[in-house]
């Protein structure tokens, strides 16, 4: 990969916080599909 | 093999593979012990000024205390939530916590010296504004806690009726102190890795590390009560009763569903450290490597092993997945204090323990395991108490 070049700190901050809240949407759904995952036997038992 | 616990009755054999094993190694720690207190930290440890801290705090620790979380994590499940159906594990997880942290006090003697000082950060002269007094005092507060909730076991043992009851009425109450203690101390040890920006690895260091440290530690205390579990079964099984035999399972998979949520939850906060800090570039390199093994295949790879494991009430999958958690943790604070720490320097300086530190590490945890063996064959700790059965 190559090495990014920022010429301020703005610049820095809006491409990791860009990433950084792209993330979270990811993180988000992909805990909700965990857990469905992790509990989809729970129902059967009982 | 009978379902109820056998109470020991002193007339068991002395010569055992298991005792043999451990008084040689107990015997070779106290000669370490004498060098190490006669001749210095020279005499038996690698530590330089590049190094100050070495395995001892790595392992008997870092990892002592990360692996101790099972006692609070046990106690606040059942007491705090109030999921009862835990109960049978409380006692054997608070136990494992009580020793590992008294170990730690005990481990830590051999780095600092001069054991009767021990008491000066709380009671002579307090660092308040360091980190490491917080840690100090999380473990003096919470190494007291996990006494108390540890002491009815011995008060039953030596039929202290009134004084057992009274400590029982304490439960809740240590139980939160223990959280507490517990969420300051954790991650009051990722803290002190605040101090060194410039010294250990990009991919390790953030500022968000102390998060890191307690959450890890929540995993770790949930996988080491499953692996603890699996090795009393192993060798302790006489000793349980039904109680405790039926809960087992509950146990095992309650645990696993809950350190797999955690771990999932744990990864994607390591992996926000990654984004924060524009971190990919380091991704490709030998220490990106080592960063990749230790999130994918100790914390990704368990995380979906475990839920495997509870979706298909896959008892035996569970127990090795716990394995290689425990596992990872000590991976991760090795690499955190070790193998990230001082990574620009050339590999001869690097440090790599004498093999009188590793002796010493083996010691204290050989004493661990001779103190747990005495306790749980001995006080009511794998079943209940027949004069306080529910």
């Amino acid at each position: 990969m190559e090495e990014a070049i920022y010429y301020t700190l703005q610049e820095y901050q809006n491409f990791t916080k860009d990433w950084a809240y792209i993330f979270m949407g990811v993180t988000v759904v992909t805990m909700l599909g965990w857990w469905l995952f992790l509990s989809g036997q729970d129902e059967d038992e009982e | 093999m009978s379902n109820q616990h056998q109470p020991d009755t002193g007339k068991s054999p002395w010569i055992t593979p298991f005792n043999v094993v451990t008084s040689i190694i107990v015997l070779i720690g106290i000669y370490l012990t004498y060098l190490r207190f006669t001749g210095g930290l020279a005499a038996v440890t690698n530590l330089d000024d590049n190094y100050p801290w070495g395995i001892w705090i790595s392992f008997d620790l870092l990892c002592g205390v990360a692996l101790a979380a099972g006692g609070y994590t046990t106690a606040a499940a059942c007491y705090v939530f109030g999921i009862k159906k835990y109960h049978s594990a409380v006692r054997p997880a608070v136990l494992t916590a009580f020793l590992g942290y008294a170990l730690v006090v005990f481990a830590l003697h051999y780095d600092v010296g001069q054991p009767w000082r021990l008491a000066y950060p709380i009671f002579v002269q307090q660092g308040t504004t360091s980190v490491l007094f917080e840690v100090g005092l999380c473990v003096f507060l919470y190494l007291t806690v996990l006494f108390l909730e540890w002491l009815p076991a011995p008060l039953e043992w030596l039929k202290m009726k009134r004084l057992r009851n009274i400590m029982i009425k304490l439960t809740l109450v240590l139980t939160i102190f223990g959280v507490i203690l517990s969420t300051m101390h954790q991650s009051s040890l990722g803290a002190l890795y605040l101090l060194l920006p410039s010294k250990m690895h990009p991919l390790w260091y953030s500022t968000h590390i102390p998060i890191y440290f307690f959450v890890s530690s929540m995993f770790a205390g949930l996988s080491m009560v499953i692996f603890e579990s699996t090795l009393s079964h192993r060798w302790l099984h006489h000793k349980m009763d039904k109680a405790h035999l039926k809960g087992s399972d509950h146990v095992t998979f309650g645990f696993a569903k809950a350190a797999a949520w955690i771990m999932a939850g744990y990864f994607f906060i390591k992996l926000f450290g990654v984004v924060l800090n524009d971190n990919w570039g380091y991704l490709n390199t030998f220490y990106g490597g080592i960063f990749m093994l230790e999130m994918l295949g100790f914390v990704a790879l368990p995380a979906l092993m475990y839920a495997h494991g509870v979706r298909t009430r896959n008892t035996k999958l569970i127990r090795w997945t716990a394995a290689i958690t425990v596992l990872g943790i000590v991976f991760n604070r090795f690499n955190v204090s070790l193998v990230a720490y001082n990574y620009h320097l050339p590999s001869e300086q690097k440090y790599f323990p004498h093999i009188y530190e590793i002796g010493v590490t083996i010691f204290v945890v050989t004493l661990g395991l001779i103190v747990f063996k005495f306790i749980s064959t001995r006080m009511p700790i794998l079943y209940d108490h027949p004069d306080y059965k529910h």
